[in-house]
């Protein structure tokens, strides 16, 4: 039995693909470009094609059809020689991420684990963030997390421990390794029990992004995708189309030669889309008529 | 156009399958229990939460959809403190054919000792039929990122089909030393290719 809370998300599309063939004759796109309609990669995909393109969606298709946008991006064309097996795929991401969201302030945020402690045996307090070690910068002794809470970085507010013995709230509490949270003050008398205030209580977050893969199998791939995330991938080049269109560096000493050049690139770096550039062995890309064009580098030379 | 995605919680006999917006690791069948049935941190060994599932459910017009596949942050058993031996598990399969993930028809209800501990998934009696008679073990899904995601289903969608893939299996397993309290937040990740 399913139970919908909700549609599920569908992306919506920047970019169409076309297929050209017969010396560049005739053309397919996936969308009719008077009537809307779309064609099937079924009825394409026993073609030979001279280019793959993803193209951006015009505006004439996106009034039409649901799901889609019209954005200033380039296109993006696949050079095909003879022999070559096109890779071609839109590639679904669906990230789901956890998140908080404060009770009081109504704050969505991300955290990280860091929160405040105290040293058991000098008892300096500091703030600790998960990129640290668990060392008192004092007196230099490891330190334990015995309980941690989310606190909202807006208004502050994070869960609140009540006694209804003392008929207050408890800043400090005696968090057990079973769960139980007791008032330190009752301790020694009556072990009791603390009420939790739930003041920060987590939820998802989710995003849906398509991204366009082309590439030549068995030589490169290249994943074109909206904005840097910073993933590394190690079977595709990332293309990011937004804004300027540019290439990310996923990897140290990646080799490339940008208009006969040599450079060798450290992770994260950037180049811009323009002069010819070519990863040596993959694939030749550059600018032309604002299009971006892409074909293997079949040179055979480093 | 493009199919529409959603991540779905499979939970009871039945199963259910919920289009979740909240959900935890917990000690009881449940894609959202609240505040009650916590994970317990043991006093030795290891306890675990109830096993979960979870499927892209795929619906609308589109051609075809393939290849999914998921993976995590890689660092799960750290953020979350789980303590020395502690990590989240995922399921995986001698030989994954069609995927590591679990076909629908052979969804396993998990079960444990509710508030306290869920059962093993590779426990002899009462570990998920589907996975408990494999030799390969339940794998760290830190183990699976953005550069090698784990194979859920292979099959293929479409057209037009409304479907649920395959289940991802997962479940916490928590060490004696691992720390209480409010976990940070984690990210996962479905990928697939559709045409």
């Amino acid at each position: 039995m399913d139970v919908d809370q909700g549609p599920g998300l569908t992306p919506k599309l920047v970019y169409m693909w076309a297929v050209v063939t017969e010396d560049g004759n005739s053309a397919y796109p996936q969308y009719n470009l008077d009537t809307g309609e779309e064609t099937s990669w079924a009825k394409v995909a026993g073609l030979k094609p001279d280019y793959l393109m993803w193209t951006p969606i015009p505006r004439e298709i996106s009034h039409k059809v649901a799901g889609t946008a019209t954005l200033p991006v380039p296109s993006v064309i696949l050079e095909l020689n003879p022999d070559d097996i096109p890779v071609w795929t839109r590639r679904g991401v669906y990230t789901r991420t956890t998140s908080y969201v404060c009770q009081d302030c109504g704050a969505v945020f991300v955290w990280d684990g860091n929160c405040d402690l105290e040293c058991g045996l000098c008892g300096h307090e500091f703030h600790w963030s998960p990129d640290m070690e668990l060392i008192c910068p004092e007196c230099k002794n490891p330190v334990k997390i015995v309980y941690r809470a989310a606190v909202c970085p807006k208004c502050g507010a994070k869960d609140l421990w009540y006694c209804d013995v003392c008929k207050e709230f408890k800043a400090t509490q005696l968090h057990l390794a079973n769960n139980e949270c007791r008032c330190p003050d009752c301790e020694p008398i009556d072990k009791h029990g603390l009420i939790r205030h739930k003041k920060v209580k987590p939820q998802n977050m989710d995003l849906l992004e398509t991204h366009y893969v082309l590439g030549v199998r068995g030589q490169f791939e290249i994943e074109m995708v909206p904005f840097d995330k910073s993933l590394v991938d190690d079977i595709s080049w990332k293309l990011v189309f937004m804004g300027r269109p540019h290439l990310v560096i996923e990897y140290d000493d990646t080799y490339i030669e940008i208009n006969g050049k040599p450079l060798t690139l450290a992770k994260g770096d950037i180049v811009t889309l323009g002069p010819e550039i070519r990863a040596p062995n993959e694939f030749v890309i550059k600018v032309q008529d604002g299009n971006i064009r892409v074909k293997g580098d079949d040179d055979g030379t480093d | 156009m493009t199919a529409t995605v959603a991540i779905k919680e499979a939970n009871g006999a039945g199963p259910t399958l919920s289009t979740i917006t909240q959900g935890r690791y917990c000690t009881t069948d449940s894609y959202n229990p609240g505040d009650n049935y916590p994970c317990v941190v043991p006093s030795s060994g290891f306890n675990y939460s109830y096993w979960k599932h979870h499927c892209l459910a795929i619906s609308g017009t589109y051609t075809r959809v393939s290849n999914i596949r998921w993976y995590t942050s890689g660092a799960v058993a750290s953020n979350w403190a789980l303590g020395t031996g502690g990590m989240l598990l995922v399921c995986i399969r001698d030989s994954p054919t069609l995927g590591n993930g679990c076909p629908p028809g052979n969804y396993d209800q998990a079960t444990g000792v509710a508030g306290t501990t869920g059962h093993y998934l590779k426990d002899a009696t009462n570990g998920h039929n589907y996975y408990k008679g494999q030799t390969a073990n339940p794998a760290n899904a830190d183990n699976y990122v953005s550069a090698t995601p784990l194979e859920v289903d292979l099959n293929t969608y479409g057209p037009n089909a409304t479907a649920n893939s395959y289940y991802v299996v997962t479940q916490v397993k928590i060490a004696s030393n691992a720390t209480q309290g409010d976990k940070p937040n984690e990210t996962f990740t479905f990928r697939y290719d559709e045409i």
